[in-house]
């Protein structure tokens, strides 16, 4: 109850102070996080489209230097030695062209920088003759024999040459991988180009390079074909690689030739800044949130101390410590509440008090009833035999009478002076195997008389097994005997009275029923009590002797009643595999 | 690589024991190990059979797959090391004996054969006996007989006294060409499935010699298989094909220097690139014109730009980490200017072209170049246009290999670019450059006294005393552009260790080569 309280009193400063930071920081990241996608979005967009730009422009110088070196060999009359050494000054100066050749429009080789036979040609595609329009050409890469990316550039000199024709040349793509390679984004981003058929041209992940070797591109393709879709905008894309990171990749179109730029960042490099933010702020928050619960709890705590200190209070007196009290402090309600429990308890323990004594005066006057009541009918026989004998001393046969009568009503006596010293002092019992049914039967047949004399029917029903107990013979006769006097005193003449036993596995039962007046259901608790009698007069001490007996043999008693009809008692005991020596012998 | 795995292999080229060296086109094959070979298809590699498989991929030339399987399966009795010291591998110790006539091999005990059989003395003068019959080692030339005074002794005699028998041992493989089990080495060689090859088998299989005398090796398997080109092993490597790539191409090295599944070991390689000169031209003859055509190259701008600046430039053919080089000596500078003085000295003023389209020049000289590497195109075109520079009209050629193997040896050149060995030994800058080397058809002699004197050396002052004798032979009888020492770059999986990386020499060590320690905590 008191921690249902402080943890309402938690809960409640935890929901007033750290619900409406909570919702702020959700708000702020999810805002920071739109803002930072964004931005990283647009900013490797730019890095794309730069990139591409710069190989558009990588193109456009070759094509330049291409027709310029076009122009100076078909405009100024040189020798073929000298076209060829500046064919070759530029394939030593610009190290991806690997060949460069010219032809005329027929196709054949004017110069070349090979110092043998140029391997090049014109590319078919682009045509010859003068309906060509176009500045330049770039063939499809190719895998050449060493089985790597290589492209031709192609460009018509058309319009300013006397000689009309082409200059081509075999420019390695290992140049562009290096310019890819640079580009660096973030710390782990990178660039990536394909080609028209989205064939990797170079990729900046030195750990996938060699996907240029084998041409796979299965996730850019997808990317690269959207890129190219006519009408679609394309932003950025998150996906994951074959080794399940996610990336974030944008994409820019080179336009000529028709190669797409992909820029890919592992999302967690590009929304590191993000991360760590939203990190920080679910940490902050946590950390406030943790703040406030265990200050509320420590508040919350001192506060109901002294509810604490009532409630042990209340404890201990309820486990019998009636002089402890509470240390009233503060003036707020709470110290009103320790007073008033310091007073409750003061008067508790008059009442107490009060109870005791009457119980003790009640008890006192229950047992002078009953030792009256017991007593003072074998005295009064004892008396009136006195008074009989001084006129009947003569009668040898009164004189007689007189003896049985006196020593019949002194056993009275004494029987009621041992149950009070048994009920003081329990006389210790001495176990061994006994044969219960026999036990039972000889109880049944010493109150047989009792019964005949008050007009009853006592029968017995032994089961036919030979059952064996733990018992002291002479405790049980009188248990049994305690029962059937009980019986045959609640029983109206004519009534049955039976005796009964049963075996069970590993149990044994007694069972004693009448069909007497019964017990009223509100005293059948208290029967086993001393000095509770359900009978007008006498000590009661009877069934409480009884109960005491049988659970020092190890078993239990229960009784059943319905007055009008009867009563019934069972008296339960473990089964012994032991025997009667006797028996065993 | 192959250049190197050249280098140790010497049988099939040369005459019988003592007999003159035979004609020098089948000298300068050899020397063509490192360089590229002409191949007909393009072959895909297998899948590795399982993660204790290194998959080696190189370049194809005319001897690679038997020097490579030699590499990995045989051992001579004495290597040389990077630096060219001799150090025992089967024999224990070494001495000379007789006043250098004779010298005295022990063999280390326990050695076995994969065949089970113990490594003995007479079962390894009778391999050697066989062997160098062919063998064209210069050492071998003065040997007269193989002793054996007991199973764990060899005794070499010789007619006279010879440095390079040692080197010349330490070059002959102790093994059986006809029966492969007669090896040593840390993997044995699997026999080859005589069915139809595919694109997918590897030329070489080889299985661990768990019986290895040095250590049980670290791999279970080694696979190699060839490629045309070194471009195309490359790419291998990028399709995740080969492990281990001996020797990447210059273009290549920055791509692959960012991946981090990649190791990179880049060294000098022991063999040069130069300009080589026919003496018997009746120009080039004249040594004040070898000596201004020298001076009219820069070799800086051949390493920067034809060569990436993958290499270092060379001065004479002694490899430059050779114990006995040292710094110190004398080189021809690029001075174009002074190269123009002495031509026109000499007497070759600039003439206007004798044929049309040809250039303005002094004189005219053909050179011819191998066509399968553009490296070699590039050198060759940069040679062309700085000794057009003080007019020397140089008529390129490309040509394939055989053509440029066969010219050379039968002297059918003016000049020609291309890679010689050196050698961790000076056997090779002997046989070469001696007029009686056998390996040279240019007609130089101009460095045989001092030769001679460091084939008599043995001591170490005494042999660095003749390497410097002999490059200021290099120096003042240039008998060709030394152009440039190529570096190579090695790069190798790094779930692969390669053990001890002491020693640039891929093959010094094959049995150390194992998986990595985190490949092995992986598995």
């Amino acid at each position: 109850m008191t921690r249902g309280i402080t943890s309402r009193f938690v809960l409640l400063i935890a929901t007033a102070a750290v619900l409406p930071l909570v919702v702020y920081g959700l708000v702020s990241v999810e805002s920071l996080r739109r803002g930072t996608e964004q931005s990283v979005s647009r900013g490797n967009q730019e890095v794309a489209r730069q990139i591409a730009k710069r190989i558009g422009q990588y193109f456009d110088n070759n094509v330049r230097v291409l027709s310029s070196i076009g122009e100076e060999l078909n405009g100024t009359g040189l020798q073929p030695w000298q076209r060829a050494r500046i064919l070759r000054n530029h394939v030593l100066d610009f190290p991806e062209f690997r060949e460069i050749s010219v032809f005329d429009v027929a196709g054949r080789v004017l110069a070349t920088s090979r110092p043998g036979v140029s391997t090049l040609t014109i590319p078919e595609s682009v045509g010859t003759g003068e309906t060509v329009t176009t500045t330049f050409y770039v063939a499809t890469p190719h895998i050449d024999t060493d089985a790597l990316p290589t492209t031709t550039l192609a460009v018509p000199l058309m319009q300013r040459s006397d000689t009309p024709g082409w200059i081509v040349a075999e420019i390695s793509l290992e140049e562009l991988w290096r310019t890819v390679d640079k580009i660096k984004v973030g710390n782990m981003g990178y660039a990536l180009l394909l080609d028209e058929q989205a064939r990797f041209l170079a990729h900046g992940n030195p750990n996938d390079k060699k996907l240029i070797a084998s041409g796979a591109a299965p996730a850019e393709q997808k990317l690269a074909a959207t890129l190219h879709q006519p009408g679609t905008a394309f932003e950025s894309v998150t996906f994951r690689n074959d080794r399940n990171e996610q990336l974030l990749a944008v994409a820019a179109d080179v336009g000529r030739p028709q190669w797409t730029v992909l820029v890919e960042q592992p999302t967690s490099d590009a929304f590191e800044v993000t991360n760590r933010l939203e990190r920080q702020l679910l940490a902050a928050i946590g950390l406030a949130m943790l703040g406030t619960v265990v200050l509320g709890w420590l508040w919350g705590r001192s506060f109901i101390q002294r509810i604490f200190a009532l409630t042990r209070a209340a404890r201990a007196i309820a486990d019998g410590h009636m002089d402890e009290r509470v240390a009233p402090s503060g003036q707020d309600e709470i110290r009103q509440l320790g007073d008033a429990f310091n007073s409750m308890a003061d008067r508790l323990v008059e009442l107490q008090e009060n109870v005791r004594k009457q119980e003790r005066q009640a008890m006192f006057g229950r047992i002078a009833a009953g030792l009256v009541h017991d007593l003072s009918h074998p005295i009064q026989n004892i008396g009136n035999s006195c008074k009989l004998i001084q006129k009947m001393y003569e009668d040898i046969e009164y004189r007689e009478t007189f003896r049985k009568t006196v020593e019949r009503e002194l056993v009275i006596v004494k029987r009621v002076l041992d149950d009070l010293r048994n009920i003081a002092r329990p006389i210790p019992l001495e176990r061994f195997a006994v044969d219960l049914n026999r036990t039972v039967a000889d109880a049944a047949e010493a109150m047989e008389p009792h019964a005949e004399t008050a007009g009853l029917t006592l029968r017995t029903e032994l089961t036919p097994e030979t059952v064996f107990i733990e018992g002291d013979v002479f405790a049980l006769g009188r248990v049994y005997r305690n029962l059937i006097l009980n019986a045959i005193q609640a029983t109206a003449p004519g009534g049955l009275i039976v005796v009964a036993t049963e075996a069970q596995a590993d149990r044994v039962q007694v069972r004693i029923y009448d069909t007497g007046c019964g017990i009223p259901a509100e005293r059948v608790s208290q029967i086993f009590e001393d000095f509770v009698t359900t009978k007008r007069r006498g000590l009661g001490l009877g069934l409480a002797i009884s109960k005491k007996i049988v659970e020092q043999l190890g078993g239990t008693i229960t009784v059943a009643s319905e007055v009008g009809k009867g009563t019934t008692f069972v008296l339960d005991f473990p089964r012994t595999t032991a025997r009667p020596m006797l028996v065993a012998g | 690589m192959a250049c190197q795995s050249i280098q140790g292999r010497h049988r099939g080229q040369a005459p019988p024991l003592r007999r003159r060296p035979g004609r020098a086109a089948l000298c300068l094959t050899v020397l063509t190990g490192g360089l590229l070979a002409l191949g007909s298809c393009h072959r895909l590699p297998p899948a590795p059979s399982n993660a204790h498989t290194l998959r080696l991929g190189t370049q194809k030339t005319a001897e690679t797959a038997n020097v490579l399987a030699e590499k990995l399966s045989a051992e001579p009795l004495l290597v040389l090391d990077w630096h060219g010291r001799v150090v025992p591998r089967l024999a224990s110790e070494w001495r000379w004996l007789d006043h250098g006539r004779a010298l005295s091999v022990q063999l280390r005990p326990g050695v076995q054969f994969h065949d089970g059989k113990p490594l003995t003395a007479s079962a390894v003068a009778a391999i050697l006996r066989k062997n160098v019959r062919t063998d064209r080692a210069e050492g071998f030339r003065s040997l007269t007989s193989i002793e054996t005074p007991n199973e764990l002794t060899l005794v070499f005699r010789l007619d006279h006294p010879d440095s390079f028998l040692v080197e010349a041992i330490a070059g002959a493989l102790v093994m059986d060409e006809a029966d492969p089990k007669v090896r040593t080495g840390p993997f044995k060689i699997l026999p080859r499935t005589p069915t139809v090859e595919t694109e997918r088998t590897p030329t070489i299989e080889a299985e661990r010699n768990a019986a290895y005398y040095r250590g049980t090796p670290g791999l279970d398997r080694v696979e190699v298989t060839l490629y045309d080109t070194q471009r195309a092993v490359f790419a291998a490597m990028m399709r995740g094909y080969v492990d281990m790539v001996p020797e990447v191409n210059p273009e290549s090295v920055e791509f692959l220097e960012g991946a981090s599944q990649f190791g990179m070991v880049a060294s000098v390689r022991p063999f040069y690139i130069p300009l080589v000169f026919n003496l018997r031209h009746p120009i080039l003859k004249r040594v004040e014109v070898r000596r201004a055509l020298v001076q009219a190259i820069d070799r800086e701008e051949i390493v920067r730009q034809a060569m990436r600046g993958h290499a270092r430039i060379a001065d004479d053919p002694i490899f430059p980490s050779h114990w006995a080089y040292t710094s110190v000596a004398k080189q021809h500078l690029y001075n174009p200017g002074a190269a123009r003085l002495a031509l026109e000295a000499a007497g070759f003023p600039l003439r206007p072209p004798s044929t049309p389209g040809r250039m303005p020049s002094r004189f005219q000289l053909q050179c011819i170049f191998y066509n399968k590497d553009f490296q070699f195109e590039r050198i060759a075109i940069l040679l062309q246009r700085q000794l057009e520079q003080v007019g020397v009209d140089l008529v390129l050629t490309s040509v394939d290999e055989a053509t440029l193997t066969r010219r050379a040896a039968a002297g059918d050149f003016d000049s020609y670019v291309f890679q010689l060995t050196s050698g961790k030994s000076f056997d090779w800058t002997y046989r070469f450059w001696h007029s009686k080397g056998g390996y040279q058809s240019t007609g130089y002699s101009g460095a045989d006294a001092a030769l001679n004197d460091l084939r008599t050396s043995y001591v170490d002052p005494d042999v660095r005393i003749a390497v410097a004798n002999l490059r200021e032979r290099f120096y003042e009888d240039v008998p060709a552009a030394f152009l440039a020492w190529p570096e190579t770059t090695r790069a190798v999986d790094t779930r692969f260790d390669l053990g001890d990386h002491a020693d640039p020499e891929l093959f010094a060590n094959p049995w150390q080569w194992r998986l990595s320690s985190t490949q092995k905590a992986a598995r």
